[in-house]
Order: structure tokens, then C-alpha cells, then sequence
């Protein structure tokens, strides 16, 4: 999808909200499965983001300074037998860009964006 | 590991394949992290493993043109740093060590073979035996380096412009070459240095316009 300069794309506005959403919960952090998990949830879809998809917009964002990743300490994810998570979190820049996109979405469709009624505090 | 996690894995090798390590390393960890949870997750719920291949072999499938994407984004992202080098030619005239490395090579073989087939020359001369190289050999061979010679000192003087360092190398090789297939000659051998040193000369000054 073509897309004009600061424009965030549905499924990066989509990845924002539901980043926000887990912190605002409790989650300080989160990661790839999780966050498609939540985001298909709230948008009621039957599949999950494709991995493709999923990870390329996250690298995308995370070089637009949208997110930050951390990877999790291999000791961690050892303990839990599984793999070690790559651990995001979205920046201050994220939740602005948010706010921004979702009041251009607001303005032009007339109705706010689902799941964009609760407001909490944005990340430090 | 399921099938289906195999397959994932091993396409996930496939289109990380020549990136740098770190970046083809966390693709990888990456992937087999939303492998495990997304199997873990559906194993909680209770589903079959069939339900969860599909479920997973329906994300990977969909995902397959952005993987695509993504590959040829870093491809040319990293490649775009050594086209401009390429451009650009480096301030000290040689350009970037891997424009140089095939000429370089090319031409240490083409001196490396004329200097045995001389070495060859001269022992049949100082102990006056019969060929031990059919002459009809040693003569193509002597004509095919002369002709390689002089045809890579006009390449090398021709692609100059664009690329100074490969230039200076492939046309002072080519001289070299020459020079040492003529040597009893005297005067190719002087020629050739003077040629040799001149590409270097120009290929400096070329190099130094580029970068400025």
C-alpha cells in the first residue's frame, strides 16, 4: 500500500493501539504473537497477522521510532522452555502518532476508530 | 516441531539467507518465538494439531509477498551504500577492496603465468634442450598474453573514468603482462612501467575529481 510522508498505515495504527492497550493493562512490554493475538481480538478477525506482515511493520515502526525492542534475557526463556521473546514497547512518538492518525481517521470517516474510547496514560 | 513448524523455519532460513548474521539471526529467533507461542496458545485453547496447522500455515502462506518485500528492502538497503562507493570512488584512488579483488586477481595470474613460462623459456635456452612445451603451445601462449595484455591496458585506460581504482590495476596489469612476455626486448618493459605508473597517476587524479 502506498502511503503519503507521516501516514500511518491501518495495520500500523492497528499494532499502536493494541501495543497500548496490553501496557495500559499491565503488560510493559510485548511481543509479536501477542500483540497479533490482541489485534485479532479486537477486530473480531478469524486469522491472526501474517507473520510476513506482522514483522515487517513492526521493524518498519521500530525504525520510525514508533516502538522499541529489547530482547529477552536468554536465561528467561530458557527456564520457561521456549524461545526467547523479542520484547517491544511502544515510545512516546508511537502513542503521539497514534493520537495524530486516529483524529485524521475520526475526521474523515465521522466516527471514532474502534477501540480508540479508552484513553490511559502514554508510555514514558 | 511440527511439520508445519519445520516448513516455516526452513523457509525463514531460505529468504534470510545471505543478510548480515545479527539481522538474518533475529528474523530467525523472531519467527520460531511466534511459532512456539502461537502452538502453546492453541494447545491451551484446546485445539487439535491440525487446527493448528492450519492456522499457522495459513499466517505463513499470507505473509509470503511481505517476507518478499522485506527481503528485497534489506537487499537493496544494504546494497545501496556500496553503489554510491561504486560512484563515488574513495579518496585514495583505489576504490572499495571488492571492485578491486576479480582485476586484481586477473592480473597477479597473468603476470604469475608469464613469469613461469619465461622462467620456462629461459631453462630450455640455458640448457639448450629440446622443448619441453611444444613451441606451437609455448608461442599461442606467448601471443594470447601479449594480445591479453595490451587489449587489458586499453580496457583499463577506457573504464577508468567510471571506475578509477579497477581501471589502474587492470591496465597496469595488462602492461606488466606484456612487459614480461617482451622482456628481452628492452624497450615494452620500460614502456609498460611508464604506462603503469601513469594509470596509477591518472587513476588518483580521477578518483580525487569523483570524491570532491
Amino acid at each position: 500500500m502506498r502511503r503519503r510522508t507521516g501516514q500511518l498505515l491501518p495495520i500500523e495504527l492497528s499494532i499502536l493501539d493494541a501495543g497500548l492497550d496490553l501496557q495500559r493493562r499491565g503488560s510493559d512490554e510485548f511481543h509479536g504473537f501477542l500483540v497479533a493475538r490482541e489485534m485479532s481480538e479486537r477486530d473480531g478477525a478469524r486469522r491472526l497477522t501474517a507473520h510476513g506482515t506482522l514483522y515487517k511493520a513492526l521493524g518498519r515502526m521500530e525504525e520510525a521510532g514508533l516502538l522499541e525492542s529489547r530482547w529477552e534475557d536468554p536465561a528467561i526463556g530458557a527456564a520457561a522452555g521456549r524461545p526467547r521473546r523479542r520484547l517491544y514497547r511502544v515510545t512516546l512518538a508511537g502513542a503521539r502518532a497514534l493520537a495524530a492518525g486516529s483524529e485524521g481517521r475520526i475526521s474523515a470517516e465521522g466516527n471514532p476508530v474502534p477501540g480508540q474510547a479508552s484513553s490511559g496514560p502514554v508510555p514514558a | 516441531v511440527t511439520t508445519i513448524e519445520r516448513l516455516v523455519t526452513n523457509w525463514v532460513r531460505l529468504y534470510t539467507a545471505g543478510l548480515a548474521s545479527d539481522e538474518r539471526a533475529e528474523r530467525r529467533a523472531e519467527i520460531a518465538s511466534d511459532l512456539w507461542e502461537q502452538g502453546a496458545a492453541m494447545r491451551d485453547a484446546g485445539k487439535s494439531g491440525g487446527r493448528t496447522a492450519l492456522a499457522i500455515g495459513g499466517r505463513w502462506l499470507a505473509g509470503i509477498p511481505d517476507d518478499l518485500a522485506w527481503r528485497a528492502a534489506r537487499r537493496s538497503s544494504r546494497n545501496e551504500p556500496d553503489r554510491q562507493r561504486e560512484r563515488s570512488p574513495s579518496v585514495n584512488g583505489l576504490g572499495s577492496i571488492r571492485s578491486l579483488a576479480a582485476p586484481l586477481a586477473l592480473a597477479v595470474v597473468a603476470v604469475a603465468v608469464a613469469g613461469v613460462l619465461v622462467v620456462i623459456d629461459n631453462i630450455q635456452y640455458v640448457q639448450q634442450r629440446d622443448s619441453i612445451i611444444p613451441t606451437a603451445i609455448l608461442t599461442s601462449v606467448w601471443l594470447g598474453m601479449l594480445i591479453g595484455g595490451l587489449t587489458a591496458t586499453t580496457v583499463g585506460f577506457l573504464i577508468m573514468a567510471r571506475r578509477p581504482g579497477a581501471g589502474a590495476i587492470i591496465a597496469s596489469g595488462g602492461a606488466l603482462t606484456a612487459a614480461v612476455v617482451t622482456y628481452w626486448l628492452i624497450v615494452p618493459p620500460v614502456v609498460a612501467g611508464l604506462l603503469s605508473w601513469y594509470a596509477v597517476r591518472r587513476a588518483r587524479r580521477l578518483a580525487a575529481e569523483g570524491a570532491s
